[in-house]
């Protein structure tokens, strides 16, 4: 099975490495990366008006870092929950942050459309630990 | 009157005589004549002018001739007596010793006949004394009304039980901006904010209950209109008093703009203050994970090359982490108090900030015009004026569009002397700021959308403004997109 992976992430070496460990998960994935949540958000919103969604990406994980300008983690959770999209309905997302802040994680828990917080930086470990989950 | 009439010169019984010297110890009077001259006068009355006891027998009645006693009231009286009728006043003179007196006085014809016969009884009693206690009670009350009409930082309204105003003091007058007249008689709903107004009755009511639902006497935080239809912050007290079954209330109010407002900064400091911690916190720890995430890269890494190009990212993560932290220093020194303060050299100051920026992207391609008049009196702390330099230098060179044949990027550079102060101002033809994001800029950690720099951390200009207002100066955004961005600063003078 072929895993697309969603990162959002406004530093660019953040995404490198979170691509780096993908890549070194050797399975089947497809990677797109966003440095601005509000790309992203405009990505996934285009996806409903798309009849087929055979050459579509849909993403199955989404890792998202939640300190960004412009739209920032949370933000992009509220947008996404209103897009309602059922091709989205088994899309996981998993916040991303550099500090272990117990009122992000407690936001991020509460979240609905949140499936975990991850502590930066990613690693194959981590990964697996999570994709282990998608499969199950 | 009959019987009183004939009392004198017909009464020989005894017992009338007992009554007569009761009467001539206990009382004080005078017997006149139709001309006013006085033919009798108890020892009582002589007593009072004792100091001028003279002759007073076969004088004018020296009471009815005096300047307290106006001349419409002297025709009434000897008008109301010809007829046969009493009159009652209170008589004012003034003793030779210079106190007055005041006696309360009837005046009683007890012989009537032919004018040269009219004889007159005037009875006196001396209310000198409760006279005296009035006056000071009206000085007393005069003194209280000039005091709270005078009292200018408190607001004082009264008004009726259907709350129409009938009184305020002259701080009232100021707060509102009324004219006396213009506001006797008006609903107190006219001096309340809108958000409180549905009808008038009902609103006096309301407020007269909200009040009793306090305890304690506490003020009540309410919102006043004045004039001009501004609202304003007031703490309230009602208090409320009942005189010959009316009620009376009286609304006693303190302006508190000055102490809202500065709850509001010390809020918004708070909250700033709150957003930097969480903010500084991760920023200070996102470099720190970008470089973990890179070294586990290199560790297993193979190729040289390619570990080459980590090593690089992880470089460039790095200074980006020293930038922040730079940052960070002089958003620090802003509330420190510790700067040097001496006359600023502009000049100098440009000039370093420039050696500092060298190594900035485009920095050669950009041509900087600098225009300095250089104030030899301005004092400040030269640390605060340099970041504020620095910053929006920076800022100008960041956001420069590439050198190109139709374009040549650059950057102004102008510092105005003034009579108050200084105006600086920065001007660039680089990216512009757009609209939405115009008064976004200067908060803490914002970042504009189109910045996609990874170097910024949404502090240079929150330095910038946070200066600004340390040194109670003003700070101005233009901007166009694609066009230009200028920067207008005014620094007072300090004392």
């Amino acid at each position: 099975m072929k895993i697309n992976f969603m990162l959002i992430d406004d530093s660019e070496i953040d995404l490198f490495v979170n691509q780096k460990n993908i890549e070194k998960l050797e399975i089947d994935s497809c990677i797109k990366s966003y440095t601005r949540a509000k790309m992203a958000v405009e990505y996934l919103g285009s996806l409903e008006d798309q009849l087929s969604l055979e050459p579509m990406f849909v993403p199955d994980i989404i890792l998202l870092d939640i300190n960004m300008p412009e739209m920032n983690g949370f933000e992009f959770l509220n947008k996404f929950s209103e897009l309602a999209n059922e091709k989205l309905e088994r899309t996981k997302i998993y916040m991303l942050s550099s500090t272990t802040n117990l009122s992000d994680m407690r936001d991020a828990d509460e979240h609905t459309t949140c499936n975990g917080f991850i502590n930066k930086p990613i690693t194959k470990v981590k990964l697996e630990k999570i994709v282990n989950e998608l499969m199950q | 009157m009959r019987a009183f009439k004939n009392f004198w010169s017909e009464s020989t019984n005894s017992v009338e005589d007992g009554i007569k010297n009761v009467f001539k110890a206990n009382s004080i009077y005078t017997i006149m004549d139709s001309s006013g001259r006085i033919e009798y006068a108890n020892e009582n009355f002589c007593k009072i002018y004792r100091s001028s006891t003279g002759p007073i027998v076969g004088e004018p009645n020296h009471l009815l001739k005096t300047e307290f006693f106006s001349l419409e009231k002297h025709n009434d009286l000897w008008r109301t007596i010809m007829q046969g009728e009493k009159w009652e006043g209170v008589l004012k003179d003034v003793l030779s010793n210079g106190s007055p007196i005041w006696l309360d006085t009837k005046i009683l014809p007890i012989k009537v006949g032919a004018l040269p016969d009219c004889k007159f009884i005037c009875i006196h009693e001396d209310i000198t004394k409760i006279k005296l206690e009035c006056e000071v009670l009206k000085n007393d009350e005069s003194i209280y009304q000039l005091i709270y009409k005078s009292i200018k930082i408190g607001i004082v309204v009264v008004t009726d039980y259907k709350g129409s105003i009938i009184k305020w003091n002259k701080g009232a007058e100021n707060a509102f901006g009324y004219s006396e007249h213009e506001i006797m008689g008006k609903q107190h709903s006219v001096l309340m904010a809108k958000k409180y107004k549905k009808s008038n009755i009902s609103d006096f009511l309301e407020l007269t209950n909200r009040y009793r639902t306090i305890k304690n006497q506490e003020g009540l935080e309410f919102y006043c209109l004045n004039k001009e239809g501004s609202e304003f912050p007031v703490e309230l007290v009602v208090s409320k008093w009942t005189i010959n079954n009316e009620d009376y209330y009286a609304f006693k109010m303190l302006d508190i703009t000055k102490r809202i407002a500065f709850q509001n900064m010390l809020k918004r400091k708070t909250k700033e203050l709150e957003l930097f911690l969480y903010r500084s916190a991760h920023d200070l720890n996102a470099p720190f994970s970008s470089a973990q995430g890179l070294i586990n890269l290199i560790k297993e890494e193979q190729s040289i090359d390619k570990m080459q190009i980590l090593i690089n990212m992880l470089e460039k993560t790095i200074n980006n982490a020293k930038a922040l932290s730079n940052s960070l220093t002089s958003a620090s020194l802003i509330s420190s108090k510790v700067h040097e303060i001496t006359v600023v050299d502009f000049s100098q100051i440009v000039d370093n900030v420039l050696k500092i920026l060298k190594g900035y992207n485009n920095f050669e391609n950009l041509k900087f015009n600098i225009d300095i008049e250089n104030p030899n009196d301005f004092i400040s702390s030269p640390d605060l004026i340099f970041a504020i330099f620095q910053n929006l230098i920076k800022n100008g060179i960041k956001f420069s569009l590439p050198l190109t044949k139709n374009h040549q990027p650059w950057i102004d550079i102008k510092v105005k002397s003034l009579r108050d102060g200084i105006l600086i101002i920065i001007c660039d033809n680089g990216k512009g700021i757009n609209k939405k994001d115009l008064n976004k800029i200067f908060e803490l950690y914002y970042r504009a959308e189109a910045d996609q720099n990874p170097e910024s951390n949404g502090l240079g200009l929150y330095i910038v403004k946070s200066i600004v207002e340390s040194l109670k100066g003003e700070i101005r955004v233009e901007s166009k997109i694609q066009n230009s961005t200028c920067f207008t600063i005014h620094l007072p003078k300090t004392n």
